[in-house]
């Protein structure tokens, strides 16, 4: 299997809203992170290719099984054995109340045919889940080690998180990524992680996709971004000589003004910082690379 | 279908547990009241099904576990029949305790009424075959219940819990108005009525007509789960 997840030309239309064109992979043994502004249709592209929502166009195959496109109305069962094989885990909590830690289990070892009881029992011993409380007894921290539990529980090879650290303390974050690292120790598993903390996918993605407006903005390794891009911090007065250097195409240099002078988004630092020692250019986050692909001016 | 009946149990078993003891409690008021015990047996047997039904449905819209419901390995058809039968199962099993709560409060009543100067109502004292008027008085219950349902569930199918209950007394009093159209003073079917009563309590009537209305209604409940997973399988969530 090339692919955990493909994307291909996926298109969903909504009232005052369109999802086109987008395209993602995760290949096993990476972790793949999606961002893009509030409404973007992050939830949406996840909700595709988890087969809760019709795409109107593209193609989408989970674990080598075709979920959407032609023919995959006919392989409704296989997209059920495909889920036996993914875990999911959403942005809260999402068992009902009055369910107990030990009842979250009885519901995966239901579901899953390769539910590890044990194994249920041993994450919840590590997180401090007691079988006794209720899921409205939890806090959010201890609800989304719940939720992580039962998505490992059946041995996964496939994790989809939607905005499974929001709302976290950074403590509690650190801790869901190190559950995660574990996750991905193992085999050829791999990670698709919809988020708004980009820091967190400084500390564990591969590769980082970007839509905005339903649209694809971007799909780069993460080191592409963390390490090679930089933000040259120029003055206003010398925005002009550093596009006319001839380090940036034309075109595709991105500029963001503020108070204090102008941001430039440097594909290669290294090489701008050589033709222009000058100027200062500093590593650039996923976030500030974010913020100046769809907020910045094209020149 | 497994999964969903599991998770519809044990997501309510708290609140089951709880409205039994109500039940129990409303129960003697109700026999009190009414003076009889097949009355509180049948509110009983209505009164937890439907309440199962109305709380699972709330629940599937509380924090995304409808939507979560479904990346597990269950299709939408599995998420409908499971939860039919969930509610099947909750109304055989409200049938039961409630036949064991009338049961109950009917022997207890019995001691009192040996015990006091008092003379109890007829009603609540232990007669031949009170038994059997208990079991059937929660059975009839728990068919309207199933009937409730089957009106109900289709349209929570479609549009959720918060869009479908309101629709609910909109359907319900549709077929009302068609019931009075069909069966009042100049409808087609008044003649129908006219000695139903007398002919009921004729020879073995009345249990067949018990037994054709438990058929006809899970004929009906059926068919409603059947149009529930079509109308489920294309709601966009």
């Amino acid at each position: 299997m090339d692919y955990l997840i493909k994307v291909e030309g996926l298109e969903k239309r909504y009232d005052g809203f369109m999802l086109s064109g987008v395209e993602l992979a995760v290949e096993p043994g990476s972790v793949v992170g999606f961002v893009g502004s509030n409404g973007a249709g992050k939830t949406t592209t996840l909700k595709a290719i988890l087969g809760l929502v019709e795409p109107d166009a593209g193609s989408i195959e989970l674990l080598g099984e075709p979920v959407a496109g032609p023919g995959a109305r006919e392989r409704a069962r296989a997209l059920d054995a495909v889920k036996a094989r993914i875990g999911v885990v959403f942005d809260t909590c999402v068992f009902p109340d009055t369910c107990r830690v030990a009842d979250v289990g009885l519901i995966g070892r239901a579901a899953y045919p390769t539910w590890r009881r044990e194994r249920y029992e041993e994450l919840c011993r590590a997180f401090g889940l007691a079988p006794a409380k209720t899921v409205k007894e939890l806090s959010r921290g201890m609800g989304m080690k719940l939720t992580l539990a039962f998505a490992l529980a059946h041995d996964p090879e496939l994790l989809v998180l939607d905005e499974a650290t929001a709302g976290l303390d950074p403590l509690a974050r650190d801790e869901v990524l190190d559950i995660l690292r574990d996750f991905m120790a193992e085999g050829d598993r791999g990670i698709l992680m919809s988020t708004h903390i980009t820091s967190d996918l400084e500390k564990i993605a591969d590769e980082v996709v970007c839509i905005d407006e339903g649209r694809p903005v971007f799909a780069l390794p993460k080191d592409a971004i963390c390490d090679e891009a930089g933000v040259a911090r120029c003055r206003a007065s010398e925005l002009d000589a550093v596009l006319g250097s001839g380090v940036l195409e034309p075109g595709q240099a991105r500029v963001l003004r503020h108070d204090y002078g102008v941001d430039v988004l440097v594909p290669d630092r290294f090489a701008f910082a050589r033709a222009l020692p000058q100027v200062p250019v500093d590593k650039a986050s996923i976030e500030d690379y974010m913020t100046l692909v769809l907020k910045g001016e094209v020149r | 279908m497994k999964t969903l009946v599991i998770s519809d149990l044990v997501t309510m078993r708290s609140a089951l547990l709880q409205l039994a003891g109500i039940c129990a409690i409303v129960g003697a008021f109700i026999s009190i009241a009414t003076q009889s015990f097949v009355a509180a047996s049948a509110a009983t047997a209505i009164m937890i099904p439907l309440m199962f039904l109305f709380t699972t449905s709330a629940y599937d819209e509380t924090r995304d576990w409808e939507l979560f419901r479904l990346t597990l390995p269950v299709t939408r058809r599995q998420v409908v029949l499971g939860r039919y039968a969930s509610i099947l199962l909750v109304a055989l099993l409200a049938v039961v305790l409630a036949s064991v709560l009338g049961v109950l409060l009917a022997l207890a009543a019995g001691a009192v009424a040996a015990l006091a100067p008092v003379p109890l109502p007829e009603g609540l004292v232990p007669h031949e075959g009170f038994v059997a008027e208990i079991v059937a008085g929660a059975a009839v219950s728990a068919v309207i219940a199933l009937v409730a349902g089957a009106v109900t569930l289709p349209l929570i199918m479609r549009f959720g819990m918060t869009k479908g209950a309101r629709l609910v007394p909109v359907v319900i009093v549709l077929l009302m108005s068609l019931g009075i159209l069909l069966a009042g003073d100049d409808g087609p079917l008044a003649g129908m009525l006219t000695g139903l009563e007398a002919w009921l309590f004729q020879g073995a009537n009345l249990a067949l007509v018990c037994v054709a209305g438990v058929v006809a209604t899970l004929a009906v409940y059926a068919v409603s789960a059947q149009v529930a997973v079509g109308l489920y399988e294309r709601r966009e969530l």
